[in-house]
């Protein structure tokens, strides 16, 4: 049996002290807290989403989006899809851009993030790897499956399992900042960063999809931490009159000057 | 000596001196994923108000048309989630995950007070803080609001004055799936639900690494929930296969069945 320097307890003790400090890294770059992105100021949300860097889509991306600006100029501008038990729920792009702030848990293997519209998006950081998206067991939503890992002060996260259609006929497909794609052949890397003074989180994304993108789209979000401030809820009732009177007016546009 | 100097000068720069570490980390971690057990449900019945014990049955039609319109159910119905809770825990917020149709409900452990009643709209998770007292995690719960699942178990609904309090704590051997389940393995149990008169047990956990539930409701109920069953969101990938709708048909007249498969253990 070897014997046990002093060099050798302590050689131990240092890499025990390094799997220390690893595990805690997480612990130290506590995003949990509400996020409210920052819009330099597009005027509307339309021009909010698509203010990012140009992606490099495919002609027939390119094509495709020409036919759903028409309809939509066309006045289809209310989703008259068939809402299913099938519809995929959530939309990652859609939801990381909105208004209502995010709302993030950061646990020991998972990172929880809820917006004001009662949706829960789940990042695995336990280790494991994503399910195979093209099994009949895996069921689409469009959070997709996201895995992440931190390396240094950066929460990596790693998305796949995007659906192929949502149940929208405006767009019957998620689109992505820019005019991209999300569905089943996508893959998006987002990079999250806390600011040195903890008030500000930079979220970089970057869509990867070759039937969609002829390179990869990146761009960044910035978000303001709301210390003490409390979320709202959406809950909208179909039966509530007072919701459907929003409704119609959701669709009458407002007098012009 | 020298080795031992080196050390803990490197334990230092390491750490960056923070070996007095977060609070949060001597507090039990509540994270995980949490399954009802099938024998929570039998609740002491409360005193109520004359007032309230004579609307009981309106409270029920009101919660029965919540749930027809996919509402927010809100707290306390959220926690009785038939599926299993996704619990997770940072130092200064706690989230909880329902597949119900609900906000994610938010205990905030930073120390901060409620807010004022003119400066948050009542929800139907209303507005928690938590604080641990030994093991225990105490919640402070008051600004619901009036819609949602109303109903309390036992008897008795939320209303814009209530005042809840609850205490998480966790049991002994919450690793065993008879207990309460938690965790990352798979395991099944068998219960039949009805969902005319509510869930009621007809089995038990067979073992912890497989599970499966049978949902099972009567046929006429079929048309009414095929229009629903967007409402039914799935809260974790995992749990992917509760979302197999619409129903096949069971082997058993007059019922439609629907698998779920949920996890729980260690």
């Amino acid at each position: 049996m070897p014997s046990l320097s002093i060099e050798r307890i302590v050689a131990t003790a240092v890499i025990i002290l390094f799997g220390c400090v690893l595990t805690a890294r997480s612990a130290e770059h506590d995003i949990s807290g509400m996020w409210l992105v920052q819009d330099p100021g597009s005027g509307n949300f339309t021009d909010w989403y698509n203010n990012v860097p140009k992606p490099a889509l495919r002609p027939e991306i390119v094509k495709d989006n020409e036919a759903l600006a028409a309809r939509e100029d066309a006045g289809g501008v209310i989703n008259r899809a068939e809402r299913l038990a099938s519809c995929p729920f959530g939309n990652l792009p859609m939801m990381m851009a909105s208004s209502p702030p995010l709302n993030i848990v950061q646990s020991r293997d998972e990172v929880l993030i809820g917006a004001e519209a009662n949706r829960g998006l789940f990042i695995y950081t336990d280790g494991r790897s994503h399910p195979d998206i093209r099994s009949a067991d895996y069921v689409a939503t469009g959070f997709g499956h996201s895995i992440g890992r931190w390396e240094g002060d950066t929460l990596v996260v790693d998305t796949i399992g995007f659906p192929a259609r949502v149940c929208d006929s405006r767009r019957p497909v998620m689109v992505t900042p820019g005019g991209g794609r999300a569905k089943e052949t996508t893959h998006l890397i987002e990079r999250f960063r806390l600011s040195d003074d903890g008030e500000m989180l930079s979220i970089t994304f970057t869509w990867e999809d070759p039937t969609v993108l002829l390179a990869p789209h990146t761009y960044s979000y910035k978000y303001k931490r709301l210390a003490g401030a409390t979320p709202i809820e959406n809950n909208d009732d179909p039966s509530d009159p007072a919701y459907q009177q929003r409704l119609l007016q959701s669709v009458i546009p407002p007098p012009q000057k | 000596m020298q080795f031992v100097a080196a050390f803990m000068a490197l334990s230092v720069a390491l750490t960056g001196g923070q070996t007095g570490a977060p609070t949060a980390s001597v507090h039990p971690d509540v994270s995980g994923y949490w399954e009802l057990r099938y024998d929570s449900l039998s609740v002491p019945a409360p005193s109520l108000t004359a007032k309230a014990a004579a609307d009981q049955p309106n409270q029920r039609r009101g919660d029965i048309q919540a749930v027809r319109s996919c509402i927010n159910v809100g707290v306390p119905a959220l926690m009785e989630d038939r599926a299993a809770l996704d619990i997770r825990q940072s130092p200064t917020v706690i989230g909880i995950v329902a597949k119900s149709p609900s906000s994610v409900r938010y205990i905030y452990t930073d120390g901060r007070m409620h807010p004022e009643k003119d400066e948050a709209d009542p929800t139907t998770n209303g507005h928690s803080i938590g604080h641990w007292e030994g093991d225990t995690l105490v919640v402070d719960t008051v600004g619901f609001n009036d819609r949602g699942v109303r109903s309390i178990p036992g008897g008795g609904v939320r209303t814009s004055n209530s005042h809840l309090t609850e205490r998480y704590r966790l049991l002994d051997g919450v690793n065993d799936c008879r207990s309460l389940s938690r965790g990352t393995t798979r395991s099944f149990f068998k219960n039949r639900i009805h969902m005319s008169s509510g869930i009621t047990k007809s089995g038990r956990l067979a073992n912890p690494v497989s599970t499966t539930a049978i949902l099972m409701m009567r046929s006429e109920q079929k048309s009414y929930w095929k229009g629903r069953t967007t409402c039914i969101r799935d809260v974790n990938s995992e749990k992917k296969r509760s979302l197999r709708w619409p129903f096949q048909q069971s082997q058993q007249p007059g019922y439609w069945v629907q698998q779920l498969i949920l996890r729980c253990g260690a």
